[in-house]
C-alpha cells in the first residue's frame, strides 16, 4: 500500500507571482550591485510594484538616478506616488520627478535687454576674475568677491537684484 | 533683434527669444550654448542648455547664498549622481526657472533641479545646466546658431 503523500505546503497569502515578483527583485537588486542597466530597465518594467515595499521601488528610483535615466525614475515615481502615497520618500520622489510644467511669465524687455549688457560686459572682462564671483547691473560691474556671501549686500533682494547679473568665473 | 524673431513669434510656432553666448566664462575652451535665466523670481544666472544633461544643475553656493530652499515646494535626497565621471550626492528640487524674453512672452518652466550637497572644504567647480528632462522635456525650443538665438514655446 502506498504511503499517502501529504499535501503540497502552501502560503495561503502569497500568491504565485508574488513569488516571481520577489525574484525578480533579487534579479533586479543583483542588476543594480553589477550596474548593469540594460538588465535593470528589463527587470523594473516586469515587476508587479503593487506587491512590494517602498523601499524596493525607491532603490530602483535610487538606481535610475545615478545611471542617469531620467524618464524611468520619472515613471517609477509616478508608480510610487500612486502606491505609497503615505511614504514620505516616495511621495517626495513623485512630487520633484514629475515632468517640467510650463506657463507664459510676465515679460520685462528692458530687464532682459539690461542683462544682456550685463552679460556683454561679462563676456570682455570676465578673464579678469577667475575662481571669483561677479556681480553686474546695467551693463557695469557691481563687485566682485571669492565668496558670494560678500557680494550679497550689495547685490540687495527684490528688484535690485532681478537687475543683477551673478557668475562664478570657473578656474 | 535676431533675423526671424517677428516671423517665428507670429507664425506662433514660438512665444520668446533670448540671446545666447557661446561660452560659459571661466570654461572657455568649449562652445556651448549660455542663457540667462532667473531661479525662483530672486537670481539672475547664466546656464548651459544641455539636452544630454537630465536635470537642471545649480550652483549650491547661490542656493544657499539665497535662501532658495524657502522658494522649493519639494525636495528628494538622492543617495547619488555621476557628473562628468564624479559622483555626487545632494538633492532634487522643484523651482521655478525663468527664461526671460528680449522678445517675445517669457516662460516659466517648474523644473528638476539638482543641487549637490558639498563635504566641508569642497569647491563646486561644475557650472549651471538647463537639463532634457527636469527643463526642456514639455516646452517646444529652436536655436539658430547663426544669430546665436534661443526661442521658446509652451509645447
Amino acid at each position: 500500500m502506498q504511503e499517502r503523500q501529504p499535501p503540497p505546503e502552501t502560503h495561503p497569502e502569497t500568491h504565485p507571482a508574488a513569488a516571481d515578483s520577489t525574484e525578480l527583485i533579487a534579479r533586479m537588486d543583483a542588476a543594480i550591485a553589477a550596474e548593469d542597466g540594460p538588465t535593470f530597465v528589463r527587470l523594473v518594467r516586469e515587476i508587479d510594484w503593487s506587491q512590494h515595499t517602498a523601499e524596493d521601488l525607491l532603490r530602483a528610483i535610487d538606481f535610475t538616478i545615478w545611471m542617469d535615466m531620467g524618464r524611468l525614475a520619472m515613471e517609477l515615481a509616478k508608480k510610487g506616488g500612486e502606491l505609497f502615497p503615505e511614504h514620505e520618500r516616495a511621495r517626495a520622489a513623485a512630487h520633484v520627478l514629475t515632468p517640467p510644467t510650463a506657463r507664459l511669465a510676465p515679460t520685462n524687455h528692458e530687464r532682459a535687454r539690461s542683462l544682456r549688457r550685463s552679460d556683454e560686459w561679462l563676456s570682455e572682462h570676465a578673464h579678469a576674475y577667475v575662481g571669483q564671483w561677479v556681480a553686474v547691473r546695467h551693463g557695469q560691474l557691481l563687485g566682485v568677491a571669492p565668496d558670494l556671501h560678500d557680494l550679497m549686500p550689495l547685490i540687495g533682494e527684490g528688484e535690485d537684484a532681478r537687475w543683477t547679473l551673478v557668475h562664478r568665473v570657473l578656474g | 533683434m535676431a533675423r526671424f524673431t517677428e516671423q517665428l513669434i507670429a507664425s506662433e510656432f514660438v512665444q520668446g527669444m533670448t540671446l545666447f553666448r557661446t561660452h560659459y566664462y571661466g570654461s572657455e575652451q568649449f562652445n556651448q550654448i549660455v542663457i540667462r535665466v532667473t531661479v525662483a523670481g530672486k537670481v539672475e544666472i547664466r546656464a548651459i542648455v544641455d539636452s544630454g544633461a537630465t536635470w537642471c544643475i545649480l550652483d549650491p553656493v547661490t542656493f544657499v547664498a539665497n535662501n532658495l530652499e524657502e522658494q522649493a515646494e519639494y525636495l528628494f535626497d538622492i543617495v547619488g549622481w555621476q557628473i562628468r565621471g564624479h559622483r555626487y550626492t545632494g538633492r532634487l528640487f522643484k523651482l521655478d526657472v525663468r527664461l526671460e524674453a528680449e522678445a517675445g512672452t517669457s516662460l516659466d518652466v517648474q523644473a528638476t533641479v539638482f543641487v549637490p550637497t558639498l563635504q566641508p572644504g569642497e569647491r563646486w567647480h561644475v557650472p549651471n545646466f538647463i537639463g532634457l528632462d527636469g527643463f526642456l522635456l514639455n516646452i517646444r525650443f529652436a536655436v539658430d546658431p547663426a544669430e546665436n538665438a534661443f526661442y521658446f514655446a509652451l509645447a
